[in-house]
């Protein structure tokens, strides 16, 4: 059932639209709204004023804004996975169905148990986690932190996975203009009228800014109406693009923005398709800033209660939502804005109760504005206290003379002036300046291409904003390269905006909160002052002033004006905190985009890859890439019995592996083998052409970078190898060596790792295999295609193809290379042509024990940390030349004959299995790590030798031959015996290599 | 392929992967420059563009890819070997690799993009910017794509590396969604 039937919505007023009744619930309780609503205005049209309890001191807080700078009105959207945390009420649309609920409050709001919080105010001050929670250090983590916790903060995130999707976009425009006040509008129809792109970006559901919110007339018609002409122009230019529902958040470098449209807040569940919410980066080659500026509330005792409310936001919910934000209202000032607020509630059926202004001596138009109505006035006068607990029930009002003054209300208005919303210009390091005739800071020296309009420039006036927008906007057209001329002025007033600087009221008997959202109060300034927190960013971290949801939109410029107050300073040379990025919230799920799960980075997907799923191949990640691991049979449960088999079959007769994703790179041009040479630690220019060479690369620090093959086709064109893992890097390397260190050489480089399905078909069987898919006439005898022989050809009955006779797996063994599309057929028909073969695919696990077997280095032994002579390769470096690396690998350090190198292990007991990570330690000597003699890098269970083998580093490595030593592993609680061997286990002569 | 060809249909896309194409990723020796251009004038009759810049070249397309390298893009035909005849054409002069295999080329055959492909490149993609023979070498959603625009304007060519083919198609099916 409905609580209640919207009692504070005013009769025939208000933009929003009266045919469409949206139902919703706050803290459980049904009420119902207008579509043009936002949750705050919904919730006032109810009569509910007490909306969430404050940070530290629970305190009933309200609605003091109608914007995004809204520091109380925090609420929790939607339920379940949906559930959204901290937003405001005051930027929320509201839309049928919406479940809000208030937070940090226990059990209720109205009854919140940790309102006690309020009582022990003296334990909780500036500071207080600093000096309150210090002893014992150890409760800290376990009791202080979680229990400050749960007593503090904000709302609860979502259990479950955000199930919305996010997406990020792109816009280019000439013209960017942020914010669609009369100024921003102007600036955008200029633009627009001279044929500029033009993109116009508010952060509301509406366009129009204060026109919305003011009763002003703009060329006759009320400022809604104005707009929306305004509006259907824009609309009808190609070139236009109106982002409403969007908050550009930050300026980055050459005029890019960063900007966040909602694009489904504002309904239930998005649609299918649609994303929550869209990430813009917007390059725009001029700007204008028109962002608008914001009120500023005065620092006054309980000026947190629920019913204090900034004027203007009193205006909006008046004028834009047709709501009456009380019954009964005092009109707080020291501006002459005061006198719109007057005729706006006077217009509402409001009673103005009083207007208690900090000047001594008022403007007649206000006065006789005040007396029109009856309503008194108090100059020099303050609102010293709010009354009421969660709920204002009246002002403790104190003049220059007499005695404090009661004045019974349930709405109070407050204007302290106005703080152009300058953030986005500051974003790239410019300072704001003070001005002393505002009361505030305008923005500093802008960065090139931007431009600031209206009162974001400290432009006040309607009448003047118009008119700037329209000769800001035309002149970022015309700088753009356009014919452009401002756009015909409409006819409109500038209202009144004098101003006289007043910061806080220091009369107050109670608490005078100066930034409501973290519950920073006019004495906690004070406090921090006394303890040298003296600078505006020093005061900031102390205390809390400034941050959260609402980055101190209503509180940094009172909070600075105190401090320059209390440390005798003016406010410039207090100076002001400086404005970072998002200028407001923005959600990490923009943020990522679609960049999550799976789309968190690319896969990359190898030729044979729907083959070796529909053989039921087990896959494995490998940086981007999704690699066979291996390829269960039928029968097989258990990886490592498929393993076993895999690798027994490439050892008794042929298996077949894609290598596809090894790093392969064209070398051409008539340098290329002294380029070659450069890079590589050993002679490549001498490579025979229709060779290959096994080869080694080093870091300019001297450190093993990667390893690979290197193969002559011509005497101007080599084709290398990378690791997989190294296929970029290297790329990166050689490009930057060939262009920086060396452009004198011709020599050209192209990375051709996509272009080649390549597969290792390796075993005693492998040549009688390759026999029945290579083209006549090629001879693939061992006689004419011997050991390290490369060769164009062509297979199966015309595809070109590459053959290397290389081996990892220390067999028989040859590399095929065919143009990616044909990489699908020829794992097929190797498969077919080698079933009498009993051949088999194997995938990366089979690979590893091979290379383990055979001792050959990867990855875990190429781990940036190593040099050529650790992983057994230092007679490889060529003494005849120099090479990337050689002079650095020659420091001491790297020098030392003492560093462990790589050697082989294996289990004294056969039946023990060894560990990777495993430490090496004398077989008496006590497992601690002053006894450390080196670490397992790689281990597998070899089924040729039927006992795991081992790969390590080990200090002292060749006086240790034969030793037998401790491989201790604390992780996984095994502490075993291992004989120090060579690294190659198996056929150490290499005799399978070459029949 | 036969996936990439499913997604894009599913996907009601005006978009194609383009097939039976020789690619030729041409590199010119050093100092070579110019007597390459005058190579490729009397084969092709234009010179070899010098910048971002995709020309029309009897029949054969020359994308800019970078400085002094550029992809040759021909329709196969039967009974002849466009690589190796081009290896022969610049012989000396430059570097050649068949690169066919290395990318997959998506075409999407517009005289404009959709509004959806426009704000999810990286790059300005309005047509006032991104004119008829234009090329960019940009990235879209962490996949690296040369994008051209067909010289004759009717067509956009996208060729990203063949093995995030399938997430290239999957993110042109969610941004043309």
């Amino acid at each position: 059932m409905t609580q209640s039937a919207q009692t504070s919505r005013l009769n025939n007023r208000g933009l929003i639209d009266r045919s469409q009744l949206l139902d919703f619930t706050f803290d459980g309780v049904p009420y119902t709204g207008y579509a043009g609503d936002t949750l705050a205005s919904a919730l006032l049209a109810n009569g509910v004023r007490l909306v969430g309890r404050s940070f530290k001191y629970h305190r009933p807080r309200g609605i003091l804004t109608a914007g995004s700078e809204e520091p109380n009105a925090l609420v929790e959207l939607r339920s379940g996975a949906r559930r959204e945390p901290n937003t405001r009420a005051t930027v929320a649309e509201l839309f049928g169905g919406l479940e809000a609920k208030s937070q940090n409050r226990f059990p209720s709001l109205s009854l919140d148990l940790l309102a006690i919080n309020g009582l022990v105010s003296p334990f909780l001050s500036a500071g207080f986690y600093y000096k309150t929670f210090m002893w014992p250090a150890a409760f800290w983590e376990k009791l202080y932190e979680p229990m400050i916790r749960r007593a503090a903060g904000l709302g609860r995130a979502a259990p479950e996975q955000d199930p919305d999707s996010y997406d990020k976009a792109t816009a280019y425009c000439d013209v960017l203009v942020v914010g669609s006040g009369p100024s921003g509008l102007m600036a955008a129809l200029s633009a627009a009228r001279a044929g500029a792109r033009v993109i116009l970006a508010d952060e509301s559901f509406a366009f129009g800014g204060r026109l919305l919110s003011d009763a002003r007339t703009v060329d006759g018609k009320s400022g809604a109406d104005w707009v929306a002409s305004v509006i259907a122009e824009l609309k009808s230019f190609p070139g236009v693009k109106l982002m409403s529902r969007t908050t550009v958040f930050g300026a980055y470098d050459t005029g890019t923005f960063g900007a966040v449209e909602r694009v489904a807040d504002h309904v239930a569940i998005p649609a299918a398709g649609v994303p929550r919410q869209r990430l813009w980066r917007i390059v725009a080659k001029h700007s204008v800033i028109a962002q608008g500026a914001g009120e500023r509330p005065i620092v006054f005792g309980n000026n947190d209660r629920p019913g204090v409310m900034l004027a203007s936001a009193v205006r909006t919910y008046i004028n834009r939502f047709g709501v009456a934000p009380g019954g009964t209202a005092v009109v707080f000032s020291n501006n002459d804005e005061a006198a719109s607020t007057i005729q706006d509630l006077v217009s509402a059926g409001v009673t103005v109760a009083g207007l208690v202004d900090t000047r001594t001596s008022l403007p007649p138009a206000i006065k006789s504005l005040a007396r029109k109505h009856g309503i008194r006035v108090f100059e020099g006068a303050v609102v010293a206290d709010a009354l009421g607990g969660s709920r204002v029930t009246g002002a403790r009002i104190i003049a220059s003379y007499g005695a404090p003054q009661t004045v019974a209300c349930d709405l109070i208005a407050v204007s302290g002036g106005f703080n152009p919303n300058l953030q986005v210009t500051t974003h790239q390091g410019s300072r704001p300046q003070w001005r002393d005739d505002l009361a505030a800071f305008v923005p500093g020296a802008l960065p090139k291409g931007m431009a600031v309009s209206g009162s974001a420039k400290g432009t006040y006036g309607l009448a003047s904003c118009l008119k700037e927008g329209a000769q800001v906007g035309a002149a970022a057209a015309a700088a753009g390269g356009f014919v452009a001329t401002a756009a015909a002025i409409p006819t409109a007033d500038d209202e009144p905006a004098e101003v006289s600087a007043f910061w806080h009221v220091d009369s107050s008997k109670h608490k005078a909160f100066v930034d409501q959202q973290n519950d920073v109060t006019a004495a906690d300034v004070r406090l921090a002052e006394r303890e040298g927190f003296q600078s505006v960013e020093h005061l900031k971290r102390y205390t809390t002033l400034g941050m959260a949801t609402d980055q101190g939109k209503t509180s940094n410029i009172n909070g600075l004006a105190m401090l320059a107050a209390l440390t005798g300073k003016t406010i410039p040379a207090t100076g002001v905190t400086a404005a970072r990025p998002p200028y407001t919230p923005v959600a990490l799920g923009a943020l990522a985009g679609e960049h999550r799960d799976k789309h968190f980075k690319p896969t990359r997907l190898t030729p044979s890859h729907d083959w070796a799923k529909e053989r039921g191949a087990v896959f494995i990640e490998t940086g981007l890439w999704l690699r066979a691991q291996y390829f269960p049979k039928p029968g097989e449960t258990d990886w490592l019995t498929t393993v076993c088999r895999e690798v027994s079959t490439v050892r008794n007769s042929v298996g077949v592996c894609d290598v596809s994703t090894l790093g392969k790179i064209e070398i051409h041009g008539t340098d290329a083998g002294k380029f070659l040479d450069r890079v590589y630690i050993n002679m490549m220019s001498t490579l025979g052409v229709g060779k290959a060479r096994y080869g080694m690369m080093l870091r300019e620090d001297g450190i093993a970078m990667d390893d690979g093959t290197a193969a002559r086709f011509a005497d101007d064109h080599y084709f290398i190898t990378t690791t997989t893992a190294n296929a970029i890097k290297v790329l990166q390397h050689l490009e930057f060596c060939r262009q920086w260190h060396w452009p004198d050489l011709d020599v050209q480089i192209v990375p051709v790792s996509d272009q080649w399905a390549q597969y290792s078909v390796a075993g005693p069987r492998a040549r009688d295999l390759l026999a029945k898919i290579v083209d006549a006439p090629f001879d693939i005898s061992n006689a004419a295609f011997p050991y390290m022989a490369v060769a164009e050809l062509t297979v199966l009955g015309g595809i070109k193809a590459r053959l290397y006779r290389l081996s990892f797996s220390g067999e028989m063994a040859y590399e095929i290379g065919v143009p990616a599309r044909h990489g699908d057929l020829l794992m097929r028909t190797l498969m077919s042509k080698g079933e009498e073969f009993g051949v088999t695919p194997y995938g990366t696990e089979a690979l590893g024990v091979m290379r383990i077997e055979k001792g050959h280095v990867a990855g875990p032994e190429l781990n940036g940390t190593t040099t050529c002579a650790d992983l057994g390769l230092g007679k490889m470096a060529s003494t005849k030349k120099d090479f990337v690396g050689r002079i650095l690998s020659q420091r001491p350090g790297l020098a030392d004959p003492n560093r462990p190198r790589v050697v082989g292990f294996k289990p004294v007991d056969k039946s023990a299995r060894l560990r990777g990570g495993a430490h090496f330690i004398a077989k008496d000597a006590e497992p601690v790590a002053k006894n450390d003699l080196g670490f397992m890098t790689s281990v597998a269970f070899s089924p040729s030798l039927g006992h795991w083998v081992g790969l390590g580093f080990l200090a002292g490595a060749e006086s240790r031959m034969g030793e037998i030593l401790r491989a201790v592993d604390p992780v996984r609680n095994s502490d075993i015996l291992v004989e120090v061997v060579s690294p190659v286990f198996y056929d150490g002569e290499g005799a399978r290599l070459r029949v | 392929m036969s996936e990439l060809a499913n997604d894009i249909k599913k996907a009601s896309l005006e978009a194609s992967e383009r097939t039976g194409l020789t690619v030729t990723h041409v590199a010119a020796r050093r100092g070579a420059r110019a007597s390459l251009d005058d190579v490729a004038r009397a084969a092709f009759g234009v010179s070899l563009p010098s910048s971002p810049k995709a020309v029309e070249a009897r029949g054969a397309l020359i994308v800019w890819t970078g400085p002094d390298q550029w992809l040759i893009v021909q329709k196969d035909e039967t009974g002849r070997d466009h690589y190796a005849e081009l290896a022969k054409t610049f012989n000396g002069l430059a570097s050649l690799v068949d690169v066919t295999d290395s990318r997959t080329i998506f075409r999407i055959a517009a005289s404009r993009p959709s509004e959806t492909l426009l704000r999810n490149m990286g790059i300005d993609f309005h047509e006032n910017s991104f004119q008829p023979g234009d090329v960019a070498i940009t990235h879209v959603s962490h996949l690296g794509v040369i994008v051209w625009r067909l010289p004759d304007g009717t067509a956009y060519d996208f060729a990203c590396a063949r093995t995030y083919s399938r997430e290239f198609a999957d993110w042109l099916r969610k941004a043309s969604a």
